[in-house]
């Protein structure tokens, strides 16, 4: 399930302050789906949170200007959500593949989609644990207003509708059998 | 090297130049996100006239480690 926390505070927060709260809404979401206690979530040296006595259960957390979130999934999950905001040439350069680009350019709205390309990539590079290390040039994807479309068979793709300002989108891998449709793009604010 | 990723990271985020330093990490202590570490990569792409590779950058902690890494791709 996804778990967002909008931050309407205009005062800057730590990076301590921060992963801190993500790491409230992720005891949230432990206690209300698992039954577990906020112990069961470290920290790596680079400040990522995780799961170390429950493989089982996957986690991703995503932060933006403004918005926080944490998907807790029983398969690999990657979430991410940026802030709307205009586009970015070289962002557009950097990850877009000749198909993408060339569907970019019909865009209507061009910021919107670059930022939907951009999260879409960024959730499956969470998913898959390497985070934007991997060749997303070469990941294809096509959207529209029926769905999403990737080339990427064993990944299933969403964006979540949940306000204007943002832009957010959601990746599983490997999800038949582990997670019924109903409970697939299901969030909560706590 | 550094000033030039000082002055772009500066354009990203409010941070003053006397706050950069070669131990910097861009996320921890700037909350640098990656869609803008992305376009910071663009633009240095495009006026160093060099090619990065994101997947090189992955262990990359601070500004420091980013401009040995950007001056070895000179050299090369």
């Amino acid at each position: 399930m996804i778990y967002l926390l909008r931050l309407l505070e205009k005062e800057k927060r730590s990076f301590e302050e921060l992963k801190g709260l993500k790491k409230k809404l992720i005891s949230y979401g432990l206690q209300r789906e698992y039954g577990l206690s906020p112990e069961e979530i470290e920290a790596s040296f680079s400040g990522a949170l995780y799961l170390k006595k429950y493989p089982e259960i996957h986690l991703s957390t995503t932060g933006t200007k403004g918005l926080l979130g944490v998907a807790l999934s029983p398969c690999p999950v990657g979430l991410d959500a940026e802030h709307r905001r205009p586009g970015d040439s070289f962002v557009e350069k950097k990850i877009l593949g000749e198909k993408e680009a060339f569907w970019y350019r019909k865009a209507q709205d061009k910021d919107e989609a670059l930022l939907k390309y951009f999260t879409l990539k960024e959730a499956y590079g969470k998913a898959l644990g390497t985070g934007l290390s991997y060749d997303f040039r070469n990941t294809g994807f096509y959207f529209d207003e029926k769905g999403i479309k990737s080339d990427l068979k064993e990944a299933e793709f969403y964006f979540l509708d949940f306000c204007e300002e943002f832009i957010i989108s959601l990746c599983f891998l490997d999800r038949r059998g582990k997670l019924s449709s109903e409970e697939t793009v299901k969030f909560i604010l706590p | 090297m550094l000033s030039i990723i000082t002055n772009l990271v500066m354009e990203y985020v409010e941070v003053e130049e006397k706050d950069l330093t070669e131990e910097t990490n861009p996320v921890r202590d700037l909350h640098l996100n990656s869609y803008d570490f992305i376009s910071i990569i663009g633009r240095l792409e495009s006026e160093l006239g060099i090619d990065i590779n994101e997947r090189e950058l992955k262990n990359l902690e601070t500004l420091g480690e980013l401009d040995a890494y950007i001056k070895s791709k000179m050299i090369h």
